[in-house]
């Protein structure tokens, strides 16, 4: 591994220079809040004069001293803590705009939504997908396999949930697999290597498209039971993703770059721009009467934004930071946000209100099962 | 710190011990945060990572067995997590980030060269690649460390690191040769 040196040195060199020094403590205090809450414990106020004793020599051995003394304390004066390894208590989240509502631990907090998600949460280190109620009532796995389930989509007649799932570390090595709700059948419809991920069923319920890569890289298409798959529209950079909603029986939303947001027909392969160079964008959804998309945006601080489908309108409803997918609740009124926290919030639209909802990371509202 | 302490440190925080584990994460955090900064390229996601991983290692620490293994057991939770933020996108690194254009006053023009060489070789790099490249030559873990670290076979870190390295070198090389062509290829 050393055959140059030169080279070698160059690129330690480079990895040295590039590497940000400190972790924001607003990281750390947010890690201590989600770990086992602010109210258990006095708040963490700030490392500097921990981290002093690595960056000081002088200061090392003070350090260890305080930290042997600190350790006997708690050995002789233990404290009633929480129960280690089980969920989070809830605690405020490190958003200053979303309130802490009542609720505790991975159980949804009452929401007058209605209805059945598909969740993929994260328990005991495993990804899987959860089927659940609104309200609370219900709550069954419905993935139990060790990689990790996620980005569900469902049916449009609710009988089948489709999700990626990632069978090593590596993203780039994922298929696309669906379940049968009624008998939790899974079906594997991809294979052959590389990153199958994202599917999303036609609204005719007969065809799924889903992405693709580094192999004939783009948006496939296959019938949903995995047959017939062709390549529905190339893709030359890694900029492309599949946004989740139709705007049409073929036409399927897609953003490429951060300002680009256009319709891809999976029959002809044609591209229609829908809103080029305004806000930057992250994920985009769009609200259940087809009239208005919710989306991410890194813009200023960061948060979550309306606009009208041609691109006006611009409303702000949240400005925090929102890392993960956006949905819809199905009654058009809330969005259902992943937070850092890995927590689920329901939002109104107008952001005055907020329900840290139950632990999630992607979400997909169940339609009415029928036929 | 010293070994021993750090021993007693994480025995406590295995017990449930907040201001142990505080210690634990608070001299962790920079050098987990800059791992995966390097590897993910993109600070918001490196913050996140670094907290899904010290939130995993509170939750998962009363299973770890050998407490001497925190260390390479609390970077493998961090990889892990860097893997889970590229879920989050449909690639890393994709965002377009500015390399600097106005050299501080100990660059030369040599090493500035090397930054855009290196920056734009290391983003053309798969994830698994980049991961070894930063465990190898930032953390300097050697190959079965890194092995261990991933979880995966010597040979599989020894030929990544190879093939990387030797993208890193025709990056450098092509830089010596004249530059990059615009789309970032070797001229």
């Amino acid at each position: 591994m050393t055959q140059d040196r030169s080279v070698d040195e160059r690129i330690s060199a480079w990895l040295l220079d590039e590497a940000p020094e400190q972790l924001p403590d607003r990281v750390l205090r947010a890690t201590f809040e989600r770990t086992y809450g602010s109210r258990q414990r006095r708040r963490f106020l700030g490392r500097r004069k921990i981290g002093m004793l690595r960056i000081t020599p002088a200061l090392v051995a003070v350090g260890a001293a305080a930290i042997v003394i600190a350790v006997v304390g708690v050995m002789l004066f233990p404290r009633s803590g929480p129960t280690v390894g089980g969920n989070p208590s809830p605690s405020p989240s490190a958003s200053p705009t979303i309130s802490t509502p009542p609720g505790s631990g991975a159980s949804p907090a009452p929401i007058a939504l209605g209805g059945e998600v598909a969740i993929s949460r994260i328990v005991d280190g495993n990804t899987d997908i959860y089927l659940i109620s609104a309200d609370g009532s219900h709550a069954e796995r419905l993935t139990t396999d060790p990689a990790v389930d996620g980005m569900p989509t469902w049916s449009p007649n609710g009988k089948t949930l489709l999700f990626t799932r990632t069978t090593s570390m590596d993203p780039e090595l994922s298929d696309v697999y669906s379940i049968d709700i009624a008998t939790h059948k899974e079906l594997r419809l991809t294979s052959g290597g590389g990153r199958h991920a994202g599917p999303l069923m036609t609204p005719d319920g007969k065809r799924i498209v889903y992405d693709r890569s580094p192999s004939a890289p783009g948006f496939h298409v296959m019938n949903s039971d995995g047959s017939n798959d062709r390549l529905a529209y190339a893709i030359h950079d890694d900029q492309w993703t599949l946004q989740g909603s139709w705007a049409s029986s073929t036409g399927v939303y897609a953003k490429h770059g951060d300002f680009d947001l256009l319709v891809v027909d999976i029959d002809t392969g044609s591209v229609t721009t829908v809103v080029s160079g305004g806000a930057p964008l992250g994920d985009v959804a769009l609200s259940p009467d087809g009239t208005t998309f919710a989306f991410r945006s890194r813009r200023g601080q960061g948060g979550v934004f309306l606009m009208d489908t041609d691109g006006t309108a611009y409303q702000p409803v949240l400005t925090t930071y929102v890392k993960g997918p956006i949905g819809w609740a199905p009654d058009g009124k809330d969005l259902i946000l992943a937070q850092p926290d890995g927590w689920l919030w329901v939002v109104s639209l107008d952001g005055t209100t907020s329900v840290r909802w139950t632990e999630g990371i992607s979400s997909a509202w169940r339609p009415s099962p029928s036929g | 710190m010293e070994q021993p302490v750090q021993r007693e440190v994480v025995e406590a925080a295995r017990r449930g011990d907040h201001e142990a584990f505080e210690v634990l994460a608070t001299t962790a955090g920079d050098r987990l945060y800059a791992i995966a900064y390097l590897i993910l390229r993109d600070r918001q996601r490196a913050e996140d990572a670094v907290q899904e991983a010290l939130v995993h290692a509170w939750r998962d620490l009363p299973g770890l067995r050998d407490i001497d293994r925190f260390d390479a057991w609390l970077r493998r939770l961090l990889i892990n997590a860097c893997a889970d933020e590229g879920r989050q996108r449909r690639r890393w690194s994709t965002e377009v980030r500015m390399i600097r254009s106005e050299p501080s006053i100990d660059d030369d023009a040599g090493s500035l060269a090397d930054r855009d060489q290196l920056e734009r070789g290391f983003r053309r790099l798969k994830p698994e690649q980049r991961t070894v490249v930063v465990l190898h030559f930032y953390v300097g873990l050697p190959v079965p460390e890194i092995a261990e670290t991933l979880g995966i076979p010597s040979g599989t870190v020894k030929s990544r690191l190879h093939y990387a390295t030797e993208l890193l070198r025709a990056a450098l090389e092509a830089d010596a040769r004249g530059g990059v062509a615009a789309n970032g290829q070797p001229a």
